[in-house]
């Protein structure tokens, strides 16, 4: 209406509204998803748990309140030390800084000064430390980059003025002057011995300029910053809580995995086992294929060792909080029992840090793809679709992962009211349909490489039907197997030994005609053997086995 | 309100251009010194032939943004309302209208003529064939997936899809042929042809240093191909640590497309005859 009666107005109004979407845009370059609101909660059924368990009405609470006690909140994580792990010396809020190897560490190291923080270094070194730009995630180190270095960088920022101040004393300079970044630092840290990420020789006097290269190269991350780094990068599928109900969640299959049972499926170690540290990382380096999880190699070691730290951390919070829920309703009066969670916090606390010694130790002369004969693959087939070891029941006997026993006949009530009966898939343990491999697409979810099918072959898969292996298989019959699978997906590699297999007999006949062709006599005979050759070559084997697994091969040209 | 528009829209031109030719007030995040302009540092064979194309495209934009940004702010300031005009009848002008028809696809005509030869080079079935008209062999297969790259290596047998391949997932390790002769007019560097495949959806594979940029299409094998320079690559990344590529999607694939991510090594050819060899052991390890 004013537009209309005042059209002198309007550029004015529009002038105004492109002001206002100017500012609107402004604004929202400042959200920050980091800091979202995120906390951690009692899983849907654990609070159905407690309710079908007639647990008191403040049961959720107390177990709440039990689990924020044992790993504080999603804004700070920690752990709970208790008086057993102080009079072991185990810290376990520092994650894996004191628990990886050596060789670990150099790594971090490497990656820290090459990768993570290349460009950080690179303006230290140019004496431009006003320029150095926040690194993602890293916001504790960034706080003592602000704080501590203030003197270095940015003398006016109101960093800490204690050691300003100091500064200022010694060397009888104002404080907001900024420090010869070359002259020696008055309380050396990050570029000592003591410090146990600095892997380098420590000078005698480190400068400031050491110092805080030192502070960029040792970077491990705290909780804190690797659960900032989880909330960017994993909440989305596995949840803020890990389990595995991040608002991505629904469109996967398979799905994310819920870190709340502590159980795992690429890993090295016992079936029901939690993973080891090693473990976690390979997961997280290489992916799992065929899967939505990705391979976060573009992420430093530091990084990645952090989110193990945080993973595990989840994990075991969620098994505390299960086993917790149960304690709850198995009590009398159906709230926490407050003796149960010392006990149930060094259980789950001991089964993790047990890990390394349940590594299931693979054979070390593992065969190689080029020594792998028709016999073995033979032999792996037909333990494939035998009885001892059982895979055709789930995997189909032609290796489509179409096998029946995956498959459950379910009773339900039918539209007309009456009972019947329906088939469906199995559920495993996180209430997802089993879906057993189809090896036909060559994918190896738990690593391809042999060892990893080989333990998985033995040992079976944690929270699935997957069974271990029968003891009755011996090892190079589960090798038999691995390379049987393996070549499911390859109908070259069938022939790949197929024809050297026919190589052989050629060979053979070749030397028979010649021992023949030494006697003089017998020609019909020689080209008889000689037919026979042919024949090999045409892929019809000389033995009833061989026949049998080139029969896809000549049905398709018949 | 006039002299303030006008104004405005001389100084959204200014913005504009000077955000287009200071290319390194504007890079948020990365080291400028790793970027000419616009782009990352190239070390390509193809590399001098596309960027030629970008810059002479993008000059003609440049020009074009001036002058309709230009003509823009002097019809504001002409013909803006004033008290007591009258609104005239205009039927236009046939002449100005075969002028601006005529010009814009003159222009299109040249930059379709000057691409031609970069196109060819890049994606024509002679690239991806040797002297003599035989295809070359694929070096490695590129398989892209929701969301993540990995990288097939034939093995010994040469043949994908058997059990002495190797696979590598995030890494795509090169060798850079700096063992190969040096003929007349040839910079060196092997010329490496991949197959680049997907499982799911449509994805793109991109590395901008290579200038290298090729859909895949589920249920298609498609041929890339590249060459590094040795030259240029040491001219490019000297005695940096980090003389890795990125990789990455370049096709909305999907919510974890900013998860899609690799990494491109170009080694001599001795450090990749070690890396393969490292990656072989590391099949059969029992770890």
């Amino acid at each position: 209406m004013s537009d209309q009666s005042k059209p002198n107005h309007s550029p004015l109004k529009a002038g105004a509204l492109l002001c206002v979407a100017v500012a609107a845009s402004v604004v929202s370059c400042d959200y920050q998803p980091g800091h979202a609101p995120v906390t951690w909660h009692l899983s849907e059924a654990t609070l159905q748990k407690l309710e079908e368990g007639n647990a008191q009405p403040s049961a959720a609470a107390h177990l709440e309140g039990a689990l924020g006690l044992m790993f504080g909140n999603a804004q700070q994580p920690r752990y709970l030390q208790t008086d057993q792990m102080v009079d072991d010396d185990v810290f376990p809020n520092d994650g894996g800084k004191y628990e990886v190897g050596e060789d670990v560490l150099a790594e971090i190291t490497e990656h820290n000064r090459a990768r993570r923080f290349e460009r950080q270094l690179e303006l230290i070194a140019d004496d431009r430390f006003d320029a150095v730009p926040k690194p993602l995630y890293a916001n504790d180190l960034w706080e003592a980059w602000q704080t501590e270095f203030a003197p270095l960088h940015s003398p006016d920022a109101g960093g800490d003025e204690v050691l300003a101040a100091g500064i200022a004393d010694e060397d009888g300079e104002e404080a907001s002057t900024p420090v010869d970044p070359d002259s020696a630092h008055p309380e050396p840290y990050y570029a000592t011995e003591d410090n146990a990420m600095f892997l380098g020789e420590p000078s005698e006097a480190p400068t400031w300029r050491e110092e805080a290269v030192a502070l960029f190269e040792t970077w491990y991350p705290t909780m804190r910053e690797s659960g900032e780094m989880y909330r960017q990068q994993c909440l989305h599928c596995h949840g803020a809580a890990g389990g595995g109900d991040g608002p991505t969640a629904a469109y996967l299959v398979p799905r994310p995995r819920d870190y709340r049972q502590g159980k795992f499926k690429r890993v090295s170690v016992d079936r029901n086992g939690r993973p080891t540290r090693e473990d976690l990382y390979t997961i997280l380096h290489e992916g799992i294929y065929g899967s939505a999880m990705p391979n976060f190699g573009r992420f430093s070691r530091g990084e990645l060792e952090g989110l193990v730290d945080y993973v595990r951390l989840l994990s075991m919070r969620g098994e505390n909080e299960l086993m917790l829920a149960d304690a709850t309703v198995n009590s009398d009066y159906g709230d926490l029992p407050q003796g149960e969670i010392d006990a149930t916090y060094s259980l789950v606390w001991e089964r993790w840090n047990d890990a390394p010694d349940k590594v299931i130790a693979v054979p070390e002369d593992i065969p190689r793809a080029e020594d792998i004969t028709l016999e073995r693959l033979e032999n792996g087939r037909e333990l494939f679709n035998g009885t001892v070891a059982n895979c055709y029941t789930c995997h189909g006997s032609d290796g489509r992962g179409n096998g029946e026993s995956a498959w459950e006949e379910v009773a339900i009530v039918d539209e007309n009211g009456e009972d019947t009966t329906e088939l469906r898939r199995r559920l495993d343990e996180w209430g997802n349909e089993t879906l057993p491999r189809n090896f036909r697409l060559g994918e190896f979810r738990f690593g391809g490489r042999p060892a990893d099918v080989f333990r998985r072959i033995k040992v079976g898969i944690s929270g699935t039907i997957m069974p271990a292996a029968d003891p009755a298989l011996t090892d190079d019959d589960i090798w038999d197997l691995v390379y049987y699978v393996r070549s499911i997906a390859s109908e070259y590699d069938i022939a790949r030994v197929t024809e050297r297999k026919h190589a052989e007999i050629r060979a053979h006949h070749a030397a028979e005609k010649a021992a023949h062709g030494a006697h003089g006599a017998h020609g019909g005979h020689g080209d008889e053997h000689g037919h026979d050759a042919e024949h090999a070559d045409d892929g019809h084997g000389h033995d009833d086995d061989d026949g049998h697994e080139e029969g896809g091969e000549e049905a398709g040209e018949h | 309100m006039r002299l303030l528009t006008t104004v405005l829209m001389i100084a959204l031109t200014i913005f504009g251009v000077w955000s287009f030719i200071d290319h390194e007030t504007f890079l948020f995040g990365p080291n400028p010194d790793d970027y000419a302009w616009w782009w990352p540092k190239e070390l390509s064979s193809i590399g001098e032939g596309v960027d030629g194309l970008f810059y002479f495209i993008s000059l003609l934009i440049l020009i074009a943004f001036v002058g309709t940004m230009g003509a823009l702010a002097w019809f504001i300031w002409k013909y803006s309302a004033r008290r007591g005009d009258k609104a005239v009848f205009s039927h236009g002008s046939h002449k100005l209208e075969m002028i601006w028809t005529s010009v814009p696809a003159v222009l299109l005509v040249v930059i379709a003529v000057t691409q031609m030869q970069s196109w060819a080079e890049i994606k024509y079935p002679g690239a991806f064939q040797d002297e003599e008209g035989n295809p070359l062999p694929a070096f490695a297969e590129i398989w892209a997936n929701q969301f993540n790259w990995m990288f097939r290596y034939p093995g010994e047998d040469g043949q994908f899809g058997t059990a002495d391949d190797i696979e590598s997932q995030y890494d795509m390790v090169v060798p850079m042929g700096d063992t190969l002769p040096k003929g007349k007019g040839v910079k060196g560097g092997q010329k490496l042809v991949f197959h680049l495949r997907t499982k799911d959806v449509l994805h793109s594979f991109f590395v901008p240093n290579l200038r290298i940029k090729q859909d895949a299409v589920p249920g298609m094998t498609i041929p890339i191909w590249f060459q590094v320079e040795p030259d240029e690559f040491d001219e490019v990344f000297g005695d940096e640590e980090d003389k890795s590529m990125d990789i990455i999607c370049t096709e909305l694939c999907g919510w974890g497309h900013y998860k899609m991510a690799g990494r491109l090594r170009v080694l001599p050819d001795a450090e990749f005859e070690q890396w393969m060899k490292d990656q072989v052991e590391a099949k059969y390890s029992s770890n």
